[in-house]
């Protein structure tokens, strides 16, 4: 009998380890949010995946964030093990700030500018994105001009 | 003697001084502690709220042709509603909602008066849900005439970029406008109830966040979709958009 309750904790273990990440834990719940969560992206219409998927590939490309090509951040998408791995190691790196603190910050910018396509438009939302959408294409085109 | 007097002045002045001291010390606590309260009715946890809605062609126009005055509020408002199903926009574009008796929100789900708001994205996900206990069993009535009995719960169905900020929330209403009797959240609404005005820092605006995934997430949708479902005062074409969310895996 004891040996069987070993063998089960054992099991329970390895399972634990095997597991991989856990987006569910609280901390990925709570901001800061530096990517979207899978529930966030398979509610992005087309036009908001294609813009999300493509400006992270380059904001992450020059950057010491985890190297993800096209073709895997895509697959990430449609997949959610996948997308809250990559999830993990990008919020892992984030959290630990140093270097890659920039483009944390801009990533974490991408996720609300994705989310804002779709926004109430009421008058003060739309005056207030177009002062924001404004800033972020210059900052865009500063960092087009700086490669 | 003059040592005596100076003595005696050196004693006044010690009294004077720290008199001085307990006025200032008295007059620093007073400051704290005003300083407290309004730390307490106007901080963290206290939602400075602002509502909006979904004018409706009937309530402002002869006919259902949109007419200049529906226009308008559809160019402040960003949408307005229009017979069929459809919704106008502000760009003159419409949009059919389907089996939804008002509009969508940021990820397509039915908004629901009183119910559905709109969050700042940097602090919340679409989806998580806001408590707000003062305003449970609270009664409201809807704009399609029905009685909505409060869950005390919010969900997170939209976004804005002038919403900014943890405590800041967009209340929708449904089709009443903010000044309209009915509007419970409006400018006519009680004051343990209203939600019109951002600067007014009332206890019945105190909140905690149920973020979306999480252990109590799903009792607190259950309350809300019993609330929307409940057959006296049920809103059946909104609990499609409440079925939607989560269990995505």
């Amino acid at each position: 009998m004891i040996r069987l309750a070993t063998f089960a904790l054992i099991l329970m273990a390895m399972g634990s380890a095997w597991a991989g990440p856990r987006v569910n834990d609280p901390k990925f719940m709570e901001p800061p949010y530096w990517m979207p969560s899978y529930d966030e992206v398979i509610d992005f219409d087309a036009e908001q995946k294609h813009f999300f998927l493509s400006e992270m590939q380059i904001l992450v490309g020059p950057s010491e964030l985890p190297k993800v090509s096209n073709t895997e951040l895509a697959e990430a998408s449609e997949w959610a093990e996948s997308w809250d791995a990559l999830r993990v190691r990008v919020s892992k790196r984030c959290d630990d700030g140093g270097s890659v603190k920039r483009t944390c910050a801009h990533l974490a910018d991408l996720r609300v500018e994705t989310l804002l396509m779709r926004q109430n438009d009421r008058i003060e939302n739309r005056i207030q994105k177009a002062r924001e959408d404004d800033i972020r294409a210059k900052r865009r085109a500063a960092r087009a001009g700086g490669k | 003697m003059i040592k005596e007097t100076q003595a005696q002045t050196d004693t006044k002045n010690d009294v004077k001084a720290r008199s001085n001291r307990f006025l200032i010390a008295g007059l620093l606590m007073t400051s704290a502690l005003l300083e407290g309260q309004v730390a307490f009715a106007c901080g963290a946890g206290i939602a400075k709220s602002t509502v909006y809605f979904l004018p409706d062609v009937v309530d402002y126009c002869k006919s259902s042709k949109p007419c200049p005055k529906f226009k308008k509020a559809v160019a402040m408002q960003g949408s307005g509603r229009l017979p069929g199903n459809r919704v106008l926009k502000y760009n003159g574009k419409t949009l059919n909602v389907g089996s939804c008796s008002t509009t969508t929100g940021a990820r397509g789900d039915c908004l629901l008066p009183y119910v559905s708001i709109a969050a700042d994205p940097r602090f919340y996900s679409i989806g998580d849900i806001i408590q707000m206990p003062a305003l449970a069993g609270k009664q409201m009535s809807l704009p399609d005439g029905r009685e909505l009995t409060h869950p005390g719960y919010f969900i997170v169905h939209d976004v804005g970029a002038w919403i900014k900020g943890e405590n800041r929330f967009d209340f929708f209403t449904g089709t009443y406008n903010q000044s309209v009797k009915g509007n419970a959240f409006g400018q006519r609404g009680l004051a343990d109830i209203r939600m019109v005005d951002k600067n007014e820092c009332s206890p019945h605006k105190k909140f905690s966040v149920i973020r979306r995934n999480s252990d109590q997430w799903q009792v607190a949708m259950d309350a809300i979709t019993e609330s929307q479902t409940r057959p006296t005062h049920g809103n059946g074409m909104s609990v499609r958009g409440l079925a939607s969310i989560g269990g995505s895996r």
